[in-house]
């Protein structure tokens, strides 16, 4: 197997890099696609300034819980026909 | 300028501590211009609230609030909207048909359909790690959609 690591941040390119290699016939080769992290130079803009404030507020519990809160209610709701 | 819509699951990470999992999340918004519009669909703080009031945990309880208080502050809410009506019809017929999925399934999906036709409405990229979210932007090209953790 022969690993090639793309330094690409961008995860449009890299959908497009899985689709394509999802799409070719997976038997005649196996493919396996890793994205490494790349450091990015941070700005300190208004947005940066928000994910500073909002960074480690929450617990990893909390996250967890509210994500299955957030599934309970999305499983639990339904467009019902009027009859 | 840019739209983003924020999912649920990417609202409550930005609350997390910063780790190698997460931490795209943090460089895609350090990367946000200033003129860049986040916006957080209100079936989030539907989700939220209910958490919140769900919770037994005082301390969660806290986190939570905390959470929700940031979205608001931080955040546009996009309320459900009468344009996003037809979207959504069109939307849900179009994933019913393209994935054969049957109608207890298909429910479960309401929402995450409802969402995603507030994105076209609103010409704003929907940012999850849902899956059914790719699914329906390879159906559907005007919905824009990405995943951060990726």
């Amino acid at each position: 197997m022969q690993t090639i690591r793309l330094d690409i941040n961008n995860h449009n390119i890299f959908n497009t890099i899985m689709d394509f290699l999802n799409n070719l016939p997976q038997h005649e080769f196996k493919v396996k696609v890793e994205q490494k992290p790349v450091m990015v130079k941070r700005k300190k803009g208004k947005w940066a300034k928000v994910a500073d404030e909002m960074r480690g507020t929450m617990s990893p519990s909390t996250i967890e819980y509210l994500k299955e809160c957030s599934q309970e209610v999305r499983s639990g709701f339904e467009l019902r026909d009027l009859k | 300028m840019k739209k983003y819509i924020l999912d649920t699951n990417i609202a409550s990470l930005l609350g997390s501590e910063e780790n190698d999992e997460n931490r795209l999340i943090f460089d895609k918004f350090y990367s946000l211009e200033d003129d860049d519009v986040v916006m957080v669909s209100v079936i989030t703080l539907y989700e939220a609230y209910y958490g919140l009031k769900n919770s037994e945990d005082e301390e969660q309880q806290a986190e939570i609030r905390e959470n929700i208080e940031y979205i608001q502050k931080f955040f546009e809410i996009v309320p459900l909207d009468l344009k996003e009506m037809e979207l959504y019809a069109d939307l849900k017929v179009l994933y019913k048909k393209s994935t054969g999925i049957n109608k207890k399934s298909m429910k479960k999906n309401d929402l995450d359909i409802l969402i995603a036709s507030t994105a076209i409405a609103k010409n704003a990229t929907l940012i999850s790690y849902d899956g059914i979210f790719k699914k329906l932007s390879e159906i559907e090209p005007k919905f824009k959609w990405e995943n951060w953790l990726i």
